[in-house]
């Protein structure tokens, strides 16, 4: 599912009602939905059962606003490579799903 | 976005206590003295955290710390207090008969003072502020970039582009060249050949 | 993290001779920043290494000198962050902690941020300010900044950080004049009137300011990398890519390294010769030639493999592959709860499990640097090549079949493979068991973009390896080499009694296995029988597995020795003949297919290695992980080779 079918299909948009959108746009995904070559924006790292791993990625860049784009994944789909802050980190889904994102803002 | 902070950072000056903190270009329309700030600012002066006047440059406010404070242990204050404040840019009073020509008159001076400045001072030439009008800026290029084919339109570029970081507003640069009378060209002409 | 029982060595003690009162600047920074590039360059050759007291990481100190200064330079693990999350970099967080009670603080720090990744930099350069310690940071990779059309206004930043800023590319040493002079200077080094904040979203906004005032332009995505990236982690071509260079990384520390150790062990029997034929008395002759010789001559006769593993590991790391490799088998690996850069490492250990578990340093996490460890030498390593040829040539003989493909081969492969199963199998046991004692390290890699690696790099690598593994390691095979050849020649004959016992003094074999027979080794040998009966190992095949506690292959000649061989490296005619002297067996072949079969599988699982067990004490840091790997592969050796013996002897 990518996150940005609601900023990619503009003619689907006029079909749906204004509350139908606020509410997609509102459903964030994260990191581990992405697919290759999205972009997107943090919101936040959601992992409250290990701090240190949230501490880890914020001093990784993924901090919130910052952008994101999903490059490749491995052939076995685990794990992905990122761009963020300007280089290309590797994550295992499992620490992607930490990270909730969001279409960047058009 | 409304969340996040302004990105402000400070920069040292000549005098130990005051910090010119550096702030978004644009945040503040105006250059000076405020004859009035935002509470979060109003109540370090009350408290006496900070003392003096707050100065507001094209792209900084410079800042004092009062007596018996320093800014090792009450920066981190001072800072969220400059932040909160730069977030209500509307509670900021501009002296009075503040004009946007002087904000282009600050922003000009600093380019001066800069890498600019330096570029042309470098090269043995000067150049001369002739008026600040609405917007557009007037100069006269002098001493080596006179009569230097090569050195007009360069300078001028840089200059222009050097404003414009501090200016977004910038209408246009006019150059003129001393000593060797030519038609004055603004910089979105094609150049003349000599 | 406990202590080391007892030891607490100040640093200058640990690294020996370096004095603490001369000033000391620490190297802070990212991993991949440049910065090991760069303390090369200050200190080259003058660099010492050691551990920090009470942990496994290891410490490099170095000393520059600068007109009439000397300085120390020390290259602290590289971090992300002063949050720390491994024992790495625990240690930059306590060497950076001014109240740490035993690490000593250092005057100063460098800073190395990569220009190329400054956003993400920086969150560092902000921790390390509020530190409050004279700081200077150090730009690199501003070379590549500029020409992936990246820029930044040096001067401004340098007002922003409030701090020196100095450029540095490649690293080489005569561009780091301005460097040095600024180091000398550290004491007269600005800095901030106010640290950057430590809050999250305010720490942000600082980056965003100091970016926004050095008008920091983000440099595109490196061109070539991104091309080689295409075909080095396509799914398939990639994948195809990675399995021919791990095939060729393999060949060429098997075969590039056996010319090199067939030269030098022809060189130590040279030596052993000689000291043979001009010691007069026979016994400290044999002692210095097979012991001490043979000893050290079993050290040295690894550095060529090590050296060639470390070339490759250095350069792949260097380069950036590295971390492309370790992409590409992540899944796999997480399947023994391992990660990608445990692949290197297992590999590497199918030519010998020394360089294997040294491999193990690229692992980032202490967890899965001990369950590799443990798994490691498990994998069938080059020694027991000798063990499998020997006993496999006793069971079946060339000609025999499995459908079209001969027998031998078909043992050999499922040796190859039993143990490569097992040795995931263990690394999965004791990730699982490591996991009850922490919590999990987050998995992440940098990708970092291709480099040239630096010649001097690597060079220096090799040589730390190297050198690390003659001190530390050396000295247990050494002691354990004198140790067995003691039990295996005492106690001594003299001629009149072995020609007694009807013995031809001038029958070398005869002799040698006389001595055998009535050594120290056989006593032994005859003690544990009770423990190997089960098995179908009789005291002669404990002496072989006595001896192999040294290095498997020595089994070969041990036998050879026990069965009179006339020629002790080809014992097998000799051994065909060996018969079972007591018990329900007696008057069997000692080396029944059931027997053959157990050993076989005995010699799989045990950690029949005094080097490797050396090398786990120094990787591990501590003698209990050895301990641990020796038991629990004695266990099950044993239970696995009894259940073999139980089905062979069934079948057959």
């Amino acid at each position: 599912m990518s996150i940005l079918s609601v900023a990619t299909a503009p003619r689907r948009r006029a079909l749906r009602s204004a509350a139908q959108v606020a509410a997609d746009v509102a459903t964030d995904g994260t990191l581990a939905d992405m697919s290759a070559g999205e972009s997107a924006r943090v919101l936040g790292i959601a992992a409250e059962h290990d701090p240190a791993g949230a501490r880890r990625m914020f001093d990784l860049g993924f901090v919130p606003g910052a952008e994101v784009r999903m490059v490749r994944k491995a052939p076995l789909a685990d794990p992905v490579v990122f761009r963020v802050a300007g280089y290309e980190i590797a994550l295992r889904r499992e620490q992607a799903r930490w990270v909730t994102v969001a279409a960047p803002a058009s | 976005m409304s969340e996040s902070l302004v990105p402000v950072h400070p920069e040292a000056t000549d005098d130990p206590a005051v910090l010119r903190w550096v702030v978004p270009v644009g945040t503040l329309g105006f250059v000076g003295e405020p004859s009035g700030v935002p509470a979060p600012l109003q109540d370090l002066y009350a408290a006496g955290v900070l003392t003096g006047s707050v100065v507001v440059e094209p792209a900084a406010v410079l800042l004092q710390i009062g007596d018996g404070h320093s800014w090792r242990t009450d920066g981190p204050l001072v800072r969220r207090a400059l932040q909160a404040a730069l977030a209500r840019p509307g509670e900021w009073q501009p002296p009075t008969g503040a004009t946007d020509d002087d904000l282009l008159r600050a922003a000009v001076d600093e380019v001066l003072a800069g890498e600019v400045g330096d570029f042309v001072r470098g090269h043995g030439g000067v150049i001369d502020v002739l008026t600040i009008d609405d917007g557009e800026v007037t100069v006269e290029l002098g001493g080596a970039c006179a009569g230097c084919p090569a050195s007009g339109l360069t300078v001028q570029q840089r200059f222009e582009a050097a404003v414009r970081r501090h200016y977004p507003r910038l209408r246009g640069v006019v150059a003129r060249e001393a000593q060797a009378p030519r038609r004055s060209r603004l910089i979105q002409l094609l150049p003349t050949r000599h | 993290m406990t202590l080391d029982s007892g030891h607490c060595a100040a640093p200058g003690e640990e690294l020996g001779g370096f004095d603490e009162q001369l000033p000391t600047l620490a190297l802070v920074g990212s991993p991949n920043s440049g910065k090991t590039t760069l303390f090369n360059a200050l200190t080259g050759l003058r660099a010492k290494t050691g551990n920090y007291p009470g942990v496994t990481v290891t410490r490099y100190v170095g000393r520059v000198s600068i007109d009439d200064h000397e300085l120390i330079i020390e290259d602290l693990p590289g971090t992300y962050s002063l949050a720390a999350i491994s024992p790495d970099e625990q240690v930059v967080a306590d060497v950076l902690d001014l109240d740490h009670p035993t690490l000593a603080t250092p005057d100063a720090l460098v800073v190395t941020l990569d220009a190329t990744t400054l956003r993400r930099s920086l969150n560092m350069l902000a921790q390390v300010l509020a530190t409050g310690l004279p700081v200077c940071v150090v730009l690199t990779f501003t070379d590549e900044l500029t020409r992936r059309q990246g820029s930044l206004d040096v001067a401004a930043f340098q007002r922003a950080v409030g701090v020196p800023v100095l450029t540095v590319t490649g690293g080489r040493r005569q561009e780091l004049g301005p460097l040095r002079d600024l180091l000398v200077d550290w004491s007269a080094w600005p800095a901030p009137a106010l640290p950057p904040p430590a809050e999250p979203a305010e720490v942000i906004s600082w980056i965003e300011s100091v970016l926004t005032t050095s008008r920091y332009v983000l440099p595109q995505i490196d061109e070539r990398t991104r091309r080689v990236d295409a075909v080095l982690l396509h799914p398939v071509w990639g994948t195809l890519v990675f399995f021919a260079a791990m095939f060729v990384f393999f060949q060429i520390i098997f075969t590039l390294a056996s010319p090199v150790q067939g030269w030098l062990q022809s060189l130590f029997g040279f030596l052993s010769t000689q000291v043979e034929h001009h010691v007069g008395n026979r016994f400290i002759a044999s002692f210095l030639a097979d012991g001490i010789i043979g000893g050290v001559g079993g050290v040295v006769a690894f550095l060529p493999q090590i050296a060639l593993l470390f070339v490759l590991i250095s350069i792949m790391e260097a380069s950036g592959y590295m971390s492309r490799a370790a992409f590409l088998m992540d899944r796999v690996m997480a399947k023994a709860g391992l990660e990608g850069r445990a692949f290197v490492a297992l590999l590497s250990s199918l030519a010998c499990a020394i360089p294997g578990i040294m491999a193990t340093r690229t692992l980032p996490s202490m967890r899965d640097r001990i369950s590799t460890m443990m798994g490691a030498p498990l994998m069938t390593c080059s020694a027991r090549l000798p063990v499998y040829v020997l006993l496999v040539g006793l069971l079946v003989s060339p000609s025999d079949r499995v459908g079209p493909i001969g027998a031998q081969g078909v043992i050999m492969f499922a040796l190859y493979l039993v143990g490569a199963l097992s040795a995931m199998a263990s690394a999965w046991v004791f990730s699982r068991i490591g996991r009850r004692s922490g919590p999990l390290l987050p998995f992440y890699m940098e990708m970092p973009p291709y480099r040239m690696p630096s010649a001097r790099s690597v060079g220096l690598a090799v040589w730390d390896a190297c050198r690390g593994f003659m001190r530390k390691v050396g000295k247990i095979i050494l002691s354990t080499t004198i140790v067995l050849w003691v039990l295996l020649n005492v106690p001594v004959h003299s001629a009149a009694t072995m020609e007694a016992a009807g013995v031809d003094v001038h029958d070398h074999a005869a002799v040698s296995a006389y001595t055998i027979d009535h050594s120290a080794a056989a006593s032994v040998g005859r003690f544990v029988e009770p423990v190997f009966q089960p098995l179908g190992f009789d005291w002669r095949i404990n002496v072989g597995i006595l001896a192999s506690l040294s290095a498997r292959e020595v089994f070969v000649a041990t036998m050879g020795q026990v069965a009179a061989a006339d020629n002790p490296d080809k014992p097998a005619e000799g051994l065909k003949h060996l018969t079972v002297q007591s018990g329900p067996r007696a008057g069997e072949k000692l080396f029944s297919p059931a027997v053959l079969a157990a050993l076989l599988v005995f010699f799989l699982y045990a950690l029949q290695c005094a080097s490797t067990i050396g090398v786990l004490r120094r990787e591990s840091g501590s003698w209990k992980w050895p301990a641990v790997a020796f038991g629990y592969m004695f266990v099950v050796a044993w239970t696995m080779a009894f259940l073999t013996g139980l089905v062979v002897g069934a079948l057959t």
